[in-house]
């Protein structure tokens, strides 16, 4: 009986030790799945839940004919799940050099913490070709391969810059594939999926999707006919004046409409290596420069609308004028005689239009630059457009009226330049340059150019047709006689600039921007030209430089846009009448 | 027959607690490996090796409950070296299975006798005490038991199988609880286990492997090895918690479907139920091994025979030590070690063992007044 005792009492101490544990699990049970559930439900749907993003397909670019400049192609990408590929060692080294690069850099890929690795994403299809095969022989696991869509830009160099690019993830990084990403990308799609301990998506399980929208397809203002032509123009004659770089903007002065923006030097936007910092700007829009002489034309227009002159008004001009303690000379020296108002601009006189600016006055000089844009950015569809600089009225030194009217110690844009041209194309009225004709999505019109409205008008129509026609002078017996084009009435200014030096004292001794803009046909222009080339050696002159790129390229687009002639060959010499 | 007679032979309450264990048991399996890639084609393939083992497993207890559980003490010393013969052969013959090598492949199921040893050290103990009748306060006695527990114990630490060591140690300790062994005796084996396994480290005698301390220690801080042991830990957790008072319902266990959770279908199958039946689920579970349990403790009671009363107490020992330590370790209360639930984890050997034990219990509860 004792001993029946002591063990009912052993088991005793036996079942509290039960009780305990049985009552520590229970709490425990408890707290994980009643107090701290809500915890572990969410990291439990984190583990398992995954959102696959579905890129859209990129919009496709086009000039105003149709021609595509930039689509999309479809390659393979190389991934890999690390942890299932079994010998890391054999696959770098049986597939870099296939890829064509370094073993130790897919060892590093591999090694990663990671269901997923890129072993190279976008490959040629010969190259993707070539890679699966070496998987399938050596029976490498792990290795996968998904279909990625890249940009191809069919044109090569043409349009390079106005058109830009996009990276690896078809964002666009450059000019109008930057500009309009938001519109061109679209709008991923989303799948939210379960998926396994391993990472891999489980099929049929898709919890919630939405279909990617596709980006829109973009029509530009650019013709690709005239741009190839103003390429091949432009790259004549930076090789011939073996030139530093060089910009060619063809611009509707009525539309603003852009047809060609030419930039040399260029890059290859399929190959994504051969892009630098200078070969990728669209200088016409992003870099500043001193325009030089074609300013003359703005301060004249400004003089005539002021009434202050007539095309015939006289001036007496020395063969060289002391403005404070500057004295300016003429391009060639000539000696002292009288000048009509017509006739400084046709000679490109710095004497002379340093005169009608004294005439103006500061106040007035830097009422026409507003006027003309030359304080703000045009406002072109395209992204980096540089802003204008030139001294305000307050700050207006003795030197400033010696500088700016022939267009030094005052910074612009080709693009600008261009601009204020076209405003005396059409008679008065600005208009903004752009490269959109529109946008268009699936179903709707997205964006169209029908912002680009004419803006109020600051010249009178008069002023405008007196200074064509002076610029009509200025190419048939004046300084731009190169810039001839047979059959059509040209009008347009020289500009030949000495370069500022970088630190922002003098000028740089030998190193000009040779220029020219102009338009046609000049009694109703319809299209305005301007070439800017940079550095040229050998001879440094708007005239014998910029001309002739403008004449080339005036009288392909003229032709190719079938703008009637309005002169014939036998017209061609005579002088209209003009009452000079 | 009378029928009241058979009533109080049979233990009705333990059997239909342990065939709703097993049948719980298959319901969990099944859900662990339904979608087991390595078993590709036939989701029922491991449920249907359950079901053998459990079938197996239920004759065994019908043998053992109607022979005279008596007869097994006089077996004692043939048993006892069987039992070391046994963990001996699995030391040359054996394949390894993580990193312990504790399996015997026969045709194509796979034994593991270190789960058998387990029972057979219960009955030899048991002997062993029962022959010593009251003499076991001596220190004399303390040796003598450490002796027959040794020879087993350093067997299966040398395969290494960590786990079996220490549901050897439980059994030791719940037994001599029960046999009466004083209190000093239990401080001695305490110190002594700790110079043993300090001396042991120390010297490299004891070949502890890396991931085996891992799992050991990571249930203090299972950020510990997060991609390791504490990886094990925290998608345990993760399926329990997220089970919540309901469950995710049965089958439905997305951490367990995905595969989130390791070993589901053996050492962490305590996680498939707390996904799938929730709270109220996995309480049930511990509800009815309690039960089990008290029935044990009951038959351990009722026996008028001592041998009878340290059998039951030794197997109801093994058992709240392996549901203890395997349903803590699932929810971090307990290390990480590879020892099954009883009844439920998947494993031939262990399901068999188990159910021979209930027959055993079964035949001494038959014969409680003898």
């Amino acid at each position: 009986m004792d001993r029946s005792y002591s063990i009912k009492r052993r088991v005793a101490a036996l079942l509290s030790i039960i009780l305990v544990g049985f009552l520590c699990i229970s709490i425990r049970l408890f707290y994980i799945q009643a107090i701290s559930a809500a915890k572990y439900n969410k990291e439990a749907e984190e583990q398992r839940l995954c959102s696959i993003k579905i890129p859209p397909n990129r919009g496709i670019i086009r000039d105003r004919n149709g021609s595509e400049l930039a689509v999309n192609t479809v390659l393979d990408t190389i991934y890999a799940t690390p942890y299932l590929v079994e010998d890391r060692e054999k696959f770098a080294k049986i597939v870099a050099p296939v890829l064509k690069v370094d073993e130790r850099d897919i060892l590093n890929k591999l090694t990663k913490q990671a269901n997923f690795a890129y072993i190279a994403r976008k490959v040629d299809p010969a190259t993707a070709r070539k890679v699966k095969k070496l998987v399938k022989d050596n029976k490498i696991k792990g290795i996968g391969f998904l279909k990625e869509s890249k940009r191809y830009y069919p044109f090569g160099r043409t349009c390079s810059h106005i058109v830009g690019f996009s990276g690896m993830d078809n964002q666009g990084l450059s000019g109008i594939e930057l500009f309009y990403n938001k519109l061109l990308y679209g709008k991923p799609g989303r799948i939210v999926a379960e998926r396994d301990a391993y990472g891999r998506p489980i099929p049929r399980s898709i919890m919630s999707s939405y279909k990617p929208v596709d980006g829109a397809d973009i029509i530009l203002t650019i013709d690709q006919n005239i741009q190839y032509k103003a390429e091949v123009e432009l790259k004549k004659a930076i090789k011939k004046y073996k030139a530093k770089a060089g910009s060619v903007i063809v611009m509707n002065p009525e539309s603003g409409e852009i047809y060609a923006m030419a930039n040399v030097p260029d890059y290859d936007p399929n190959n994504l290596d051969s892009i630098t910092d200078d070969n990728q700007r669209n200088r016409a829009v992003t870099d500043l420069y001193e325009p030089g002489s074609t300013m003359k034309t703005v301060i004249a227009a400004a003089a005539l609308e002021e009434g202050l002159c007539s095309p015939s008004t006289t001036f007496f001009l020395e063969p060289v004028i002391r403005v404070g303690s500057k004295t300016i000379k003429e391009a060639h020296a000539r000696p002292a005689r009288n000048f009509s108002f017509s006739q400084i601009l046709q000679q490109s006189s710095n004497v002379g239009i340093v005169k009608v600016g004294m005439l103006l006055g500061q106040s007035k000089i830097v009422k026409y630059l507003e006027k003309f844009g030359f304080n703000k950015k045009s406002g072109i569809d395209f992204p980096g457009e540089a802003e204008g600089y030139y001294p305000q009225a307050d700050r207006w030194s003795k030197v400033a009226m010696a500088n700016i009217p022939f267009g030094q110690g005052i910074c612009t844009t080709q693009l600008a330049m261009t601009k204020a041209y076209a405003i005396i194309a059409n008679d008065g009225v600005p208009i903004k340059p752009h490269l959109l004709i529109n946008a268009r999505g699936k179903r709707e019109k997205l964006a169209s150019a029908s912002e680009s409205k004419p803006e109020e008008r600051i010249l009178g129509p008069r002023t405008c047709a007196q200074i064509r026609e002076i610029l009509e002078k200025a190419v048939l017996d004046g300084t731009g006689t190169q810039a001839k084009v047979p059959n059509y009435s040209v009008g347009g200014k020289t500009g030949t600039a000495q370069k500022a030096r970088v630190n922002g004292r003098g000028y740089e001794k030998g190193k000009y921007i040779a220029s020219f803009i102009g338009m046609a046909p000049i009694r109703n222009p319809k299209l305005v030209i301007s070439v800017v080339i940079d550095e040229p050696k050998g001879s440094i002159y708007g005239a014998s430089v910029a001309a002739p790129v403008f004449s080339k390229i005036a009288e392909f687009s003229l032709r190719y846009l079938k703008i009637p002639p309005d002169q014939g060959p036998e017209t061609r010499d005579q002088k209209p009448e003009t009452g000079n | 027959m009378n029928i009241l007679g058979m009533n109080r032979k049979i233990d009705l309450v333990t059997i239909v607690t342990v065939l709703l264990l097993c049948a719980f048991g298959m319901l969990a399996v099944y859900s662990a490996t339904k979608v087991n890639p390595a078993q590709a084609g036939d989701q029922y393939f491991l449920l249907k090796k359950q079901i053998i083992a459990i079938t197996v497993g239920i004759v065994g207890l019908l043998i053992a409950s109607l022979y005279d559980y008596n007869k097994l003490k006089k077996f004692m010393i043939p048993l006892y070296v069987l039992n070391a013969a046994m963990l001996t052969t699995v030391l040359f013959i054996g394949s390894t299975v993580r990193g312990a090598e504790s399996w015997i492949q026969i045709g194509s199921f796979q034994l593991q006798p270190s789960e058998f040893s387990k029972l057979i050290l219960i009955i030899t103990l048991a002997s062993f005490f029962a022959s010593r009748k009251t003499q076991l306060d001596s220190f004399k006695d303390l040796l003598i038991t450490l002796a027959h527990i040794g020879v087993p114990l350093l067997l299966v630490l040398a395969q290494p199988d960590l786990g079996t060591a220490i549901c050897y140690i439980a059994i030791l300790l719940g037994m001599m609880l029960v046999a009466g062994s004083p209190a000093r005796h239990f401080a001695i084996i305490f110190l002594a286990g700790i110079i043993f396994i300090t001396v042991g480290i120390q010297f490299d005698l004891i070949k502890i492997k890396g991931y085996q301390l891992d799992r050991l220690t990571v249930f203090i801080n299972p950020d510990n090895d997060p991609q390791g042991a504490g990886y094990n830990l925290l998608q345990s957790k993760i399926a329990v918690g997220s089970g919540q008072i309901t469950g995710k319902g049965l089958f439905s266990g997305t951490q367990t479907r995905l595969q989130f959770l390791p070993e589901r279908h053996t050492d962490f199958i305590f996680s498939v139920i707390g996904e799938e039946t929730g709270f109220i689920g996995s309480s049930f579970l511990l509800l009815l091994f309690f039960v089990l349990i008290m029935r044990g403790l009951q038959t351990a009671l009722s026996s008028k025979n001592f041998f009878g009363t340290l059998l039951a107490a030794g197997i109801v020992s093994l058992w709240i030590f392996q549901i203890l330590e395997n349903v803590g370790m699932t929810i971090g209360l307990m290390p990480i070690t590879g020892i099954p639930l009883p009844f439920i984890s998947y494993g031939n050997s262990s399901l068999m063992v188990h159910l021979f034990s209930v027959g055993l219990l079964l035949s001494i509860y038959a014969r409680r007044y003898v």
